[in-house]
């Protein structure tokens, strides 16, 4: 029996809809990761299952109860869900063991003595003993992320949402919150968390929701979705691919425009010396060798060239998007020499898009 | 360390507000020594100030009544400001002097004896006329030649001799020979006038002296001839001579066409009309300056209104009452109000009258009497401002007024006078009120009473009302048998009271007005009068030099020539130095502040005229005799009892006015009516003296005028005759009446027994003989700055346990703030959580409340309160106060927190909704506590404003501190004490009250500090 079933969810702003038909169905114990770039409705999502947030349509079963049903008890929901924010957001007035104990004692009426002995306890679990008297402007931010999570467990929740636990952290923060998530891997909690931290999400993740476009855009384990990312947008997502873009409307166009581009871009990336000539070299010869010529035999072409580089695994590529133009651009040349030059360096790659041909740039 | 530094700094305060008192004080003492004048050296040489007829333009010129200079004067300078017109020579140098006028006209022969003796004057150079002086014959009257020729046969050198003696100051000189020659050709009557220095005047014992004297037993040794002179006024002579009652007139004659034309002249010296005028930078004048200030330091300050005119209160500052419908009485006099000002109470008018912010208010005599008599800053204007009746006032239409009527014509009119008497006594141990030890059987009856109107009603120092008109509410309550229960509050929230039936009957002085007649049911207990109170000039008092008559041992006492005062002197002090005579008062006055004399027997009405006018001069405090002025009549004039009857018919109230006003010094009141009545019952002749002022003397225009001819012609009105009036010198009264050419006489006849068995009187004021003299020297003690502060400490604080009121207000203003301050705040908390629900209608309603308080002046809000919402339930004022300030002190608390619970961070109430709290739970248990610190300190502040701004419970009654110390201030009269010790007093309380919070807030922090965690430790 599944966890968490949400079914058609649809999250509407006034100006924005964040979410537009969500379906999916997470099983108990399951590790889900969801990543995506920013804005594309993790946290609206994430706040839908706990209803901080009213779906504008759509059903969401959590342990079996209809949240999106007016008639339900939150309270008694929310109870089964911990929740630990990207700013943290403990009691600034009161300890990190009145922050602890005060929802046990208000909410699950547990006594102060045995509220604190759950504090202390869940305190140990994530490295905070000894802090318990501490208020939580006295923390470090991997502390009070801690602190966090440690309030949300001590509630015995079934389900955890992270929303970007360690987005606020000093990096050097983050192993320490990142190895308390993990911790809870295969304690038997159903876990949702959205991160940026890849390697947690490849590490503890059953499975991982890539959203975009309003929605689960692509998911799979961290296999597939880390290694075979099937869809562009989570590929150049994981992979992490910054573009150079530049459109050409007519032979006539100055190549000067589109090097110096693409010479600040690879500036910015930090690329080597060398793999940096490569990528001027391919886009030079393929512009002179196919782009140009193919331009000038079309009445109103254009083409547009983007280059891109991961960042992940260093992986350069350039591709050619073209419309207006009849037959394959890569076909057949004037420009021997460029041609030759061009080949020499790029090596073609399969794309199923159409108009669009892609090369790896060799270095 | 922050408490130690605001502990001094509460120390500096109090220690400057005290050292800017002590120098402003200091100041206030001071600057009347930077102003007073610098006493200026005598000069020798008199020079006049105007040396050319054009230096006259625009000034003013004198001369004596009847005159005929003003053409003369005119001609050579049409530009002159005024002419004025005085009757003695005396009058003109004094007017001269007190610079009232610039020049006044005399005859050479005067000028010049007048500059000798005095260096202040100086004769203008240019001369108006030149003439002669003359002897006056009969026209056609033969003797006339050979006097001419006798004069003739005089040596010029001889006339110039005794020219020089009787125009100079050596008295030595002024001799006249004895007719010691045969005197064969027989006795000339030469009727001389007996007032015009130095040519002819009455000498120390009575006889005539001067140069024309001497000239004329010159000319009679020439003629062998005796002289027999008689002594008269000036305007007698001429007449004398005309009748044949005398040969031969004399009074320094100066010739012109006129008088040449009526009689003849034997000319005996040059004569010129020229004018006096100051000497430039006239070293008398400082002389004089030092003079009134050694009088003022004897003088002792009475209180005189400032106005006492109705012309003078145009353009003055009215006060009123909030409320009172005085301002149509006011202008029914007055026809040019500049404006009124608005008070709450009648002491705070008296205050700002004293303090020159308005000019007169108008009140019931019973409060101006007391006020007035216990203020020396204040005056009752002279003239009353119509009648009032005094009444209680009910709601319109209830049906109790009748009882209450009734209860008060039981009470009766005599012990209603009796109560007024005790309360507006001195007697402070017979104010006492009755206890309502009677049965109350027909219920209580609840009464607003003003609580600042002194002595009818007002706070006592236990904060019971007590006073005149509570007295006779108690009186009448007795009577009706039911219970009264008092509120007191200020004037104007008396009727409000009243008609919203907060109470039933109030009280406060009210006076019946036509106006409240329709509005109100008014039970009139006593009649009244309105009465303007004004400010009290400073007018000086003076004490006299000597008190008994044992200390007249060895003084010169003068008189009147020929008065019979000599042995009445005598008898009270056989050792007196001696006895002077003189002409006239004038001149006794010159010669008793010259010192030249001690003291001088005047009547009573001349006494009061010299005394009121400020020269130095004071009443001897015993009289010689008493006696009465009377109007002679004919020994058996039938005339006499109707005029007998007349004066009776008329209101002694009036006599006495006019007496003040004949013997005061605002001339502008002295005003004769015109005898506009019929006059069907004929015209009676008068034989009026034209020389004793104040009683009878020639106006400006020669007419007689005083007070004699004012009650002469009330007493005409009466009997509906015209008056036909005669001046003469006063010896001339009694003959003229005599011999019937007058039927009445008057000129302060005192009605001696002599003159009683010569005449019939009509006595028609006391009279006495008073001697003046000299105002004592004596230092006024002036009370030091720190007794004068000490005494208004003690009657701010001590006189009837003061401090006791205000520390009864100082109570209350600290039960409302902490009541008001702790509701108010809970009602701030409350009205957060009901908003925190988030309902429409609530939301909508705390809106409307919170706008409408913040929108609303604090003291409206009260005053609605207490007067509409809870207008017909009992509350008492304390109860009101506190809840009117409750829900505005609430209004901004609930302000404050939710603004600063608005500003807490929503990540709080996500954390808390994601943990299972509801919304409710996580608003108490995490929004609320975090937003502490955003709103404690603007409540801290919010809560010390509300302190303070209790202290305008006052306006629903409620005797807190500041209406306390106004009741205090309006009791004292003063404003330092009362009020530093209002500012004061505010000042610690909120300081404390601050620190109070403070302190609350630092046991708060350190709690947090502690870390102590409930339940586990
Ligand atoms: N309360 C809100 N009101 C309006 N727009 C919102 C609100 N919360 C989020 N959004 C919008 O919805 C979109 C998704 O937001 P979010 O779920 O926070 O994205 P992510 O967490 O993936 O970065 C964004 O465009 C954001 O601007
Ligand atoms: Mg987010």
């Amino acid at each position: 029996m599944s966890m968490i079933e949400i079914k058609g969810l649809r999250k509407e702003y006034p100006d924005v809809v964040p979410l537009k038909d969500v379906n999916v169905s997470i099983d108990e114990g399951e590790i889900i990761s969801i990543i995506g770039p920013s804005g594309t409705g993790k946290s609206t999502y994430l706040r839908c299952i706990n209803r901080l947030e009213t779906p504008t349509a759509g059903s969401i079963l959590v342990d079996g109860v209809d949240v999106c049903n007016p008639k339900t008890d939150l309270t008694e929901v929310r109870r089964k869900m911990g929740m630990v924010f990207q700013s943290f957001n403990l009691f600034p007035h009161k300890t990190i063991a009145e922050n602890i104990m005060m929802p046990q004692m208000d909410i699950l009426g547990i006594s102060a003595k045995d509220a604190y002995a759950e504090a202390v306890r869940q305190l140990e679990r994530v490295g905070l003993d000894g802090k318990a008297r501490k208020f939580p402007h006295e923390l470090s931010g991997g502390q009070k992320q801690r602190a966090a999570i440690a309030r949300a467990l001590a509630m015995h929740p079934k389900i955890m949402l992270f929303d970007e636990p360690t987005s606020a952290l000093d990096p050097t923060m983050v192993s320490e919150v990142v190895s308390v998530i993990k911790s809870l891997a295969g304690s038997g909690l159903t876990m949702l968390i959205v991160t940026h931290e890849m390697r947690l999400a490849r590490d503890v993740s059953t499975r991982v929701f890539y959203m975009d476009e309003g929605g689960i855009y692509e998911e799979g384990t961290p296999e597939q979705i880390f290694g075979t990312p099937q869809r562009e947008a989570t590929r150049r997502f994981v992979f992490r691919i910054r573009s150079y873009e530049y459109t050409l409307t007519s032979s006539e166009h100055d190549l000067i425009e589109l090097l110096g581009g693409l010479d600040d871009f690879c500036g910015r990336q930090f690329m080597s010396r060398k793999a940096a000539r490569n990528c001027m070299l391919a886009a030079e010869e393929m512009c002179s060798a196919y782009l140009l010529p193919a331009l000038r035999s079309s009445e109103d072409g254009t083409i547009t060239v983007r280059v891109s580089v991961s960042e992940e695994n260093g992986e350069q590529t350039i591709e050619a998007e073209y419309s207006g133009i009849d037959g394959d651009l890569f076909e057949k040349t004037d420009d021997e020499i460029s041609s030759a030059i061009f080949k020499k360096i790029t090596q073609r790659l399969p794309d199923e898009r159409e108009h669009l041909v892609r090369f790896r740039i060799l270095v | 360390m922050i408490n130690h530094t605001k502990t001094i700094s509460a120390e500096r305060f109090l220690a400057f507000l005290l050292c800017a008192a002590v120098i402003i004080a200091m100041l206030a003492q001071l600057i009347p020594a930077f102003f007073m004048p610098i006493k200026a050296e005598a000069t020798e040489g008199a020079v006049p100030e105007f040396k050319t007829f054009a230096d006259l333009t625009g000034k003013t010129v004198a001369m004596l009544t009847g005159a005929p200079f003003e053409e003369l004067v005119l001609e050579k300078n049409p530009d002159v400001k005024e002419i004025q017109y005085f009757s003695t020579p005396t009058d003109m140098i004094l007017a001269l002097k007190t610079d009232k006028i610039d020049a006044f006209l005399a005859n050479n022969a005067a000028a010049s004896m007048m500059v000798n003796q005095d260096s202040t004057l100086a004769v203008f150079p240019e001369s108006l006329e030149d003439t002669d002086f003359g002897f006056a014959f009969k026209k056609g009257d033969p003797a006339r030649e050979k006097w001419q020729a006798a004069f003739d046969s005089l040596s010029r050198e001889r006339i110039d001799e005794l020219w020089d003696a009787w125009i100079g100051t050596d008295e030595s000189k002024k001799i006249l020979p004895e007719q010691d020659w045969s005197g064969a050709n027989g006795t000339v009557k030469v009727a001389a006038c007996d007032s015009v220095p130095p040519m002819c005047y009455a000498g120390n014992n009575g006889e005539l002296v001067g140069f024309d004297i001497a000239v004329m037993l010159e000319i009679a040794r020439v003629l062998d001839v005796h002289l027999d002179f008689t002594g008269m006024e000036f305007a007698s002579v001429m007449a004398e001579v005309e009748s044949g009652k005398a040969q031969v007139g004399s009074g320094s004659f100066v010739l012109n066409e006129e008088r040449r034309k009526l009689m003849d002249f034997v000319t005996y010296h040059e004569a010129s009309y020229v004018m006096l005028v100051r000497a430039e930078d006239g070293g008398i004048s400082a002389q004089q300056t030092a003079s009134v200030q050694q009088t003022a330091s004897v003088q002792k300050t009475v209180t005189v209104p400032e106005y006492t005119s109705l012309s003078e209160l145009n353009g003055r500052k009215f006060g009123l009452v909030n409320g009172s419908p005085f301002a149509e009485i006011i202008e029914s006099k007055v026809s040019d109000v500049d404006e009124y000002l608005y008070f709450s109470s009648i002491p705070d008018m008296a205050l700002a009258l004293k303090a020159g912010k308005i000019d007169a208010f108008l009140t019931g005599d019973t409060v101006a009497d007391t006020m007035i008599s216990e203020d020396a800053g204040l005056a009752a204007f002279p003239i009353p401002f119509g009648e009032l009746e005094y009444a209680f006032a009910l709601q319109k239409g209830n049906p109790m007024t009748k009882q209450w009527q009734n209860a008060c014509q039981k009470v009766g009119e005599e012990r209603i006078q009796e109560l007024y008497e005790i309360w507006l006594g001195t007697d402070d141990s017979k104010k006492i009120l009755p206890e309502q030890d009677w049965a109350g059987a027909n219920g209580t009856v609840r009464v607003a009473s003003g609580d600042n109107v002194p002595p009818v009603s007002y706070v006592a120092e236990n904060g019971r009302l007590e006073g005149f008109e509570i007295a006779v509410l108690l009186e009448m309550a007795k009577e009706l048998d039911v219970h009264l229960d008092f509120t007191g509050m200020e004037l104007s929230s008396l009727l409000t009271s009243l008609q919203t039936g907060k109470v039933d009957i109030s009280n406060s002085c009210l006076a019946v007005t036509e106006e409240r007649q329709k509005a109100l049911d008014l039970v009139s207990y006593r009649k009244g009068s309105y009465v303007l109170v004004v400010r009290a000039k400073e007018k000086t008092v003076t004490a006299p030099e000597f008190s008994s008559f044992a200390d007249l041992d060895g003084k010169t006492v003068a008189m009147l020539a020929g008065a019979p005062f000599e042995e009445m002197v005598r008898e009270k002090n056989p050792d007196i130095g001696g006895v002077q005579y003189f002409a006239t008062v004038a001149d006794m006055q010159l010669a008793l502040q010259t010192g030249k004399i001690d003291a001088f027997v005047t009547n009573n009405a001349v006494a009061a005229m010299l005394s009121n006018q400020d020269i130095g001069l004071a009443v001897f405090p015993e009289s010689l005799g008493d006696t009465y002025y009377g109007f002679a009549f004919k020994k058996g004039d039938p005339l006499r009892d109707e005029w007998q009857a007349a004066y009776d018919s008329l209101d002694q109230e009036r006599i006495s006015e006019l007496w003040d006003i004949w013997l005061g010094t605002d001339d502008s009141k002295k005003v004769l009516p015109a005898q506009d009545w019929s006059g069907a019952n004929g015209t009676i002749k008068v034989a009026s003296c034209d020389s004793l002022p104040p009683m009878s003397y020639a106006g400006e225009n020669g007419e007689p005028t005083g007070f004699d001819i004012a009650v002469l012609l009330e007493m005409a009105k009466v009997l509906d005759v015209h008056l036909d009036f005669t001046g003469l010198e006063f010896s001339g009264i009694m003959a003229e009446v005599e011999s019937g050419k007058a039927q009445v006489g008057n000129g302060s006849i005192m009605m001696t027994e002599e003159r009683k068995a010569l005449m019939d009187f009509v006595p028609y004021h006391e009279a006495s003989f008073v001697l003046i003299v000299r105002a004592a020297e004596q230092t006024v003690e002036q009370p030091t700055f720190a007794d004068s502060l000490k005494a208004s400490f003690e009657r701010t604080f001590i006189t009837d346990a003061r401090w006791k009121m205000i520390l009864l207000g100082l109570l209350r203003t600290v039960i409302i703030a902490i009541c008001a301050g702790v509701l108010g705040t809970l009602l701030g908390f409350g009205l957060v959580l009901l908003r925190h629900q988030n309902n429409a209608v609530t939301n909508k309603l705390i809106a409307v409340y919170s706008s409408l308080i913040t929108g609303i002046p604090v003291v409206v809000i009260l005053m609605v309160l207490y007067y509409i919402v809870f207008g017909k339930l009992d509350a008492p004022a304390m109860v009101v106060a506190i809840i009117g300030f409750t829900v505005i002190f609430g209004a901004r608390a609930y302000g404050l927190i939710w603004n600063a619970v608005t500003a807490v961070d929503t990540g709080q109430r996500e954390a808390a909704l994601a943990l299972g709290y509801s919304e409710k739970l996580a608003f108490r248990r995490v929004i609320l506590p975090q937003s502490r610190s955003l709103y404690f300190q603007p409540l801290k502040i919010q809560m010390v404003m509300l302190l303070k701004e209790t202290s305008v419970a006052g306006y629903i009654t409620v005797l807190e501190m500041t209406r306390a110390v106004d009741l205090v201030r309006s009791r004292t009269m003063e404003a330092f004490f009362p009020l530093i010790t209002a500012a004061a007093i505010y000042f610690v309380l909120t300081w404390l009250l601050t620190k109070l919070i403070s302190t609350a807030e630092q046991y708060l922090e350190k709690k947090h500090e502690q870390r102590k965690i409930k339940g586990v430790d």
